[in-house]
C-alpha cells in the first residue's frame, strides 16, 4: 500500500462525534503520559497498533473488536491502558517487560490480519517502544494523528465504521440487557482524598457497568455513545441492572462507601427500593448517588422529589460530568446536592488560582491523570481525585472501612 | 377483607396493603373498629387527590407508598391504597428509638407527616393539605367522617398515567411520518407579542407581534402513529428524535424560504415590525451543514426576495440541550450570532430557574415557562425566581405558555414585556375578527386554530388568508364599518380566555 493511500484509509476510518472526542482525548491522554515518562526518567513498555496501515477490506467492525481482545492479554499488565486514536489505531502502554503477554498480543494481532495470498503488513501493524528511550519516536506517530495531512480529500462515511446506535438497536441491547448476567461487566474506581504527607486514601469507589464491554458483548458493531439521547436512554437500563445487582445476596455483605451512577428515574424506581431495603445498616449514610446534569434538567420536579427522598433515607448526592462550562450554571446549595465531581479538562486547567472554587471541600476532581491536575485542584483547595494520579495506598487502608466523611 | 381484619387484629407484618377496590371499605372498617380501642393509635392521611396536574405521577405513588409501608412495617401497621389517589396509614402512634437516621428515623410516625410534606412540597400547592393526621383518641370522628366520605365517592377510574414506557421503536415510526408526511400538515405556529404598559399602572397596552414560533406539532405525529403513543413521555427519546426533526426542518425552510408559503410569511423582517420566524433546533442541527445552507439562504434573501431586508431567525436552543453539550453549545451560540440570528434558551421552568443558572449560557433571549405554581411558590423561591429576572434582564425573558390573563399580569409586574401562550392568541385572534371583513360566519376558536395552521387543511374555512397569515398586527381599518358588539367583546382578554377555557 502506497503512503497516499494509508493516509486515505486512516481517513476514512476517523470517527465523528463523541467517539472522536474520546479519541482525541485519548490521543492527549497519551501524549501527556509519555512526557511525563520522558521527563521523570519513568520506565514504560508501549506498543502501536496500526490498524490503519490495512486496506479497508481486511478491517471489518469484527476485525477491530478482535483486534481490542487480541490486546487484551497485554492489558493485564502492571499499570497498563489502551488507547483508542483518531485513524482507528490503538496504542497499549505498561509497566515492566510482560514479554510473555506482549507477544500472545503480537502473535494473535499479527495471526489474525495475515492474508494467504498476500503477506500481512506485520512491520508496520506492531511497533513496538521502550520509554523514556523511544519517547520522542512515539510522539512523532502521534503528532501525525493530530496534525492531519492537509491534501488529504475530505472525509467519507467508512462502511467499516461503527454504526451509529439506532432504536432497532437499542431495543434489542435492553431486551438482551434483562436476561444477561452483569456482574462481569461491573468495574469499581476509586475516589482518593489526598492527605497532607501527599498520599492519596481511598475515600469510596465508584461502582458501575462498563458500558464498552456491553455493547461489544451485546451490540457487537454499534457504538452506543454517538447517539447521546438514546445512550442515555440506555443508561436506565443499565440503572436497573446494577440496582438488582447491588440488591443482590451478599453483594454488600463486605461493602465499603460507594457510589454509583442513577438517573432520577431510578432513585424513584422500584428496583431502587429493594436496594434500600437491602442495603446493610453500616452503609446507610455511606452511600452516594451519582446524577448526571442533563438528566436532573430533564425533569427538575422529579429530581426535586428524588433528592428529598435520597436524602431522607441517608443517601448523599452528587452531580457528575460538570465541564468548566457548566461551573457557573450549577452551585450545589442551589441544587440541594452534596458533591460535585469537576471533569478534569484544559478549559478547567485555564481557570487561575485567583478564581475561587465555590464548596472546594465538596469538589471531586475527575480525570487525574496528569500531575497537573493535582496542583491545579490543590491551588483550589480540592481534596478529593479520581483518576491515575490518585491511586491510593494499600497497605495503608483496605478495601473496607473507608470514611465517607468528606470534611 | 383478611382474617385479621375481621377479628380486630390490625396486620402485625404490615404486609397487609390493600389494592384500591373496596379498599374504601376496608378503611372505614377498620377504622370503626380501632376507633372503638383508640389507645395509642393514628391515623395518616396523605391526600395525593389534592395535588395538581400532572402530579400525583407514578413515581409519586411509589415512593409514598413505600414510606408509608416502612411505618407500617414498624409500627404495627396497615396501609390503605384509596380510588381516588389517597393513601391511609393506620398504625402505633409511639416512636421508636431504634436509630436516629436515615429511614428508621423517617418512618417514625411522628416524623412522618413532615417527611412526606417535605417531599411533596414541590408539587403542592401552599393552600392544599396534604397531609392529615387523626390521632385516634381525641379525633377518630374526622377520620370516620373522611372513610365515609371517600366510600360515598363513586369509584374513579385510574388517574395515574402509567409510567413514561415509550418504546424506542415508536421513533422509527415517527421519523418515517415526518419524512413521508406533507410537512405543513405536521407544523403548527404561534406568535409571540410584545406587550406596552398601559396608561395606567397594571393595565396592559397593544400587542406588537414579534416573532412567529414554527414547531412541529407533537399532537398530528402522534395522530399518526399507531399504536397510538405519547411521543414526548421520555424526554430522552424526545431530545433523539428533535435531531431528526431538526434535518426535515433545515430542508423545509431552506426550501421555502424563497417563496411565499405560510412559513415565508413571517421571515420577511418589514421595517415596522422585525418580526422573526423562530425555530426549534438541536445543537447537532446547529452544527450541521443544513443550518449553514440555511445562513447562506438567509443572507442571500435580499437578492431573491424582491428587495426584502434579509432573513432573520430566531432560533430556540432547548435548556437540556445546552446542559448536556455545554461546550458544543458554546459554539451553536457563535454559529447562530454569524448567522444573525437571535439565539434563545427554550424549555426553563421555573424549577430549572431556581435550581440552576441558565443566564451562564449567555443566550439572547430566554424562554420561561409559565406554570400556574410559580405565582403560588414559597417566598425565598419567589424572590430567586425575581432575582434571576432582574439580573438577566426582564427585557430578554420571554413568558411563553401565557395561557392566563394572571400569567400575562405576573410577568408584566416584573417587567416582562414578551409573552406567548392561548392568551396572547386569543388577544390576537379577537383582534383580527375584529378587523376582518369577513368574520361573520367565525368564531374566535376558528380563527385561532386556523392561524395556528400551517397546511390547507387546518385553514380551510378561512376566506382572508392575508390577514390570518400576516406577522404585523391586524389594524382596523379607519373606514371599517363597527362590528357586531360579539366582535368588540372579544377583545376583552379575559373574555377570551374564558371562551378558550
Amino acid at each position: 500500500m502506497t503512503s497516499a493511500a494509508m493516509v486515505q484509509a486512516a481517513k476514512r476510518r476517523e470517527p465523528e462525534g463523541p467517539d472522536a472526542d474520546k479519541a482525541r482525548q485519548d490521543v492527549a491522554r497519551l501524549v501527556t503520559l509519555v512526557n511525563d515518562c520522558m521527563k521523570a526518567g519513568i520506565p514504560r513498555e508501549a506498543c502501536l497498533v496500526r490498524l490503519s496501515a490495512l486496506p479497508e477490506e481486511r478491517v471489518k467492525p469484527l476485525h477491530l473488536r478482535l483486534a481490542r481482545s487480541a490486546l487484551e492479554p497485554i492489558t493485564q499488565a502492571d499499570r497498563a491502558q489502551l488507547f483508542q486514536l483518531p485513524n482507528g489505531d490503538m496504542a497499549a502502554i505498561w509497566r515492566g517487560p510482560a514479554e510473555a503477554a506482549a507477544n500472545a498480543s503480537r502473535t494473535t494481532i499479527e495471526h489474525m490480519f495475515t492474508d494467504d495470498k498476500a503477506p500481512a503488513p506485520t512491520a508496520r501493524l506492531w511497533e513496538a517502544f521502550t520509554l523514556p528511550a523511544d519517547g520522542d519516536r512515539l510522539l512523532a506517530a502521534l503528532s501525525a494523528l493530530a496534525h492531519p495531512r492537509k491534501e488529504s480529500p475530505p472525509a467519507e462515511p467508512s462502511p467499516n465504521a461503527l454504526a451509529q446506535l439506532d432504536a432497532q438497536a437499542l431495543t434489542a441491547i435492553e431486551t438482551a440487557l434483562a436476561r444477561a448476567d452483569v456482574s462481569h461487566f461491573a468495574r469499581r474506581r476509586d475516589i482518593c482524598m489526598r492527605m497532607p504527607d501527599a498520599s492519596f486514601r481511598r475515600r469510596w469507589e465508584k461502582r458501575y457497568l462498563s458500558v464498552e464491554d456491553i455493547t461489544q458483548s451485546l451490540a457487537p458493531g454499534h457504538a452506543t455513545r454517538l447517539e447521546p439521547w438514546l445512550f442515555r436512554r440506555l443508561t436506565r437500563t443499565l440503572d436497573r441492572r446494577m440496582l438488582a445487582l447491588l440488591a443482590a445476596n451478599g453483594e454488600l455483605r463486605d461493602a465499603g462507601p460507594f457510589a454509583i451512577n442513577l438517573n432520577v428515574a431510578s432513585v424513584l424506581a422500584p428496583e431502587f427500593l429493594r436496594l434500600d431495603e437491602s442495603l446493610p445498616a453500616t452503609l446507610r449514610g455511606h452511600v452516594i448517588i451519582d446524577l448526571s446534569p442533563a438528566d436532573v434538567m430533564a425533569d427538575p420536579s422529579a429530581f426535586v422529589f428524588a433528592r428529598d427522598f435520597a436524602h431522607s433515607r441517608g443517601y448523599r448526592l452528587q452531580l457528575r460530568n460538570i465541564t468548566a462550562e457548566l461551573l457557573p450554571v450549577f452551585d450545589l446549595h442551589r441544587l440541594g446536592v452534596d458533591i460535585m465531581e469537576l471533569h478534569w479538562s484544559d478549559a478547567v486547567a485555564s481557570i487561575g488560582p485567583e478564581v475561587i472554587l465555590p464548596n472546594a471541600s465538596s469538589v471531586v476532581l475527575s480525570h487525574a491523570n496528569t500531575p497537573d491536575a493535582i496542583i491545579w485542584g490543590l491551588a483550589h483547595g480540592v481534596t478529593l481525585y479520581r483518576g491515575e494520579m490518585a491511586i491510593p495506598e494499600r497497605s495503608r487502608t483496605g478495601r473496607t472501612g473507608q470514611s465517607l466523611i468528606l470534611h | 377483607m383478611s382474617g385479621a381484619s375481621l377479628l380486630g387484629v390490625a396486620p402485625l407484618s404490615g404486609r397487609g396493603e390493600l389494592g384500591a377496590t373496596g379498599a374504601e371499605r376496608q378503611l372505614q372498617e377498620a377504622a370503626l373498629r380501632q376507633s372503638r380501642n383508640p389507645a395509642g393509635r393514628l391515623a395518616i392521611a396523605l391526600h395525593l387527590s389534592r395535588l395538581v396536574a400532572p402530579a400525583p405521577r407514578p413515581h409519586h405513588m411509589r415512593i409514598a407508598r413505600a414510606c408509608l409501608q416502612d411505618t407500617a412495617t414498624r409500627h404495627d401497621g396497615q396501609v390503605f391504597g384509596l380510588a381516588n389517589g389517597d393513601l391511609v396509614l393506620l398504625c402505633r402512634s409511639g416512636a421508636t428509638a431504634d436509630a436516629t437516621i436515615g429511614r428508621h428515623a423517617a418512618a417514625d410516625p411522628q416524623a412522618l407527616p413532615e417527611v412526606l410534606n417535605r417531599l411533596f412540597r414541590v408539587d403542592t400547592p401552599p393552600s392544599v393539605t396534604l397531609v392529615s393526621v387523626w390521632p385516634l383518641e381525641t379525633r377518630s370522628g374526622e377520620l370516620l367522617a373522611y372513610a365515609a366520605s371517600c366510600l360515598a365517592q363513586a369509584p374513579m377510574p385510574s388517574f395515574v398515567a402509567p409510567d413514561g414506557a415509550n418504546q424506542a421503536s415508536t421513533m422509527d415510526a415517527i421519523g418515517t411520518v415526518i419524512t413521508a408526511a406533507e410537512v405543513t400538515d405536521i407544523l403548527q405556529r404561534q406568535t409571540g407579542v410584545l406587550l406596552s404598559s398601559g396608561a395606567k399602572r397594571g393595565e396592559m397596552g397593544q400587542l406588537r407581534p414579534i416573532y412567529r414560533e414554527v414547531t412541529f406539532s407533537i399532537a398530528a405525529l402522534e395522530a399518526r402513529i399507531v399504536p397510538l403513543c405519547r411521543v414526548n413521555d421520555d424526554p430522552f427519546l424526545f431530545r433523539h428524535l428533535a435531531a431528526r426533526l431538526d434535518q426535515r426542518m433545515l430542508e423545509v425552510l431552506s426550501a421555502q424560504l424563497a417563496s411565499q408559503s405560510p412559513l415565508d410569511m413571517a421571515t420577511q423582517s418589514a421595517p415596522e415590525t422585525g418580526a422573526l420566524l423562530h425555530v426549534n433546533l438541536t445543537v447537532s442541527g446547529i452544527l450541521s451543514s443544513g443550518f449553514a445552507r440555511l445562513a447562506a439562504l438567509c443572507r442571500r434573501a435580499p437578492q431573491t426576495g424582491g428587495g426584502r431586508h434579509a432573513a432573520r431567525l430566531g432560533v430556540e436552543v432547548n435548556l437540556m440541550e445546552a446542559v448536556a453539550d455545554p461546550r458544543g453549545f458554546a459554539r451553536a451560540r457563535i454559529a447562530v450570532a454569524e448567522a444573525g440570528f437571535t439565539l434563545l434558551l427554550d424549555g426553563v421552568s421555573h424549577l430549572a430557574l431556581s435550581l440552576s443558572k441558565p443566564a451562564a449560557f449567555q443566550p439572547d433571549l430566554m424562554k420561561l415557562d409559565w406554570s400556574p405554581r410559580i405565582a403560588d411558590l414559597a417566598p425565598h423561591e419567589a424572590s430567586i425566581i425575581d432575582h434571576t429576572i432582574a439580573e438577566f434582564g426582564p427585557h430578554r425573558m420571554i413568558l411563553q405558555r401565557a395561557e392566563t390573563e394572571a400569567a400575562m399580569r405576573w410577568g408584566m409586574s416584573r417587567g416582562i414585556r414578551r409573552f406567548q401562550g392561548r392568551h396572547v392568541d386569543a388577544m390576537l385572534g379577537a383582534s383580527r375578527i375584529v378587523a376582518c371583513r369577513q368574520a361573520e360566519a367565525c368564531t374566535l376558536r376558528q380563527c385561532i386554530e386556523r392561524s395556528a395552521a400551517t397546511g390547507t387543511a387546518g385553514r380551510a374555512g378561512c376566506t382572508n388568508l392575508r390577514l390570518l397569515d400576516e406577522a404585523s398586527p391586524p389594524k382596523v381599518p379607519a373606514s371599517a364599518p363597527p362590528r357586531s358588539t360579539r366582535a368588540d367583546a372579544l377583545r376583552s382578554a379575559g373574555r377570551a380566555e374564558e371562551i378558550l377555557s
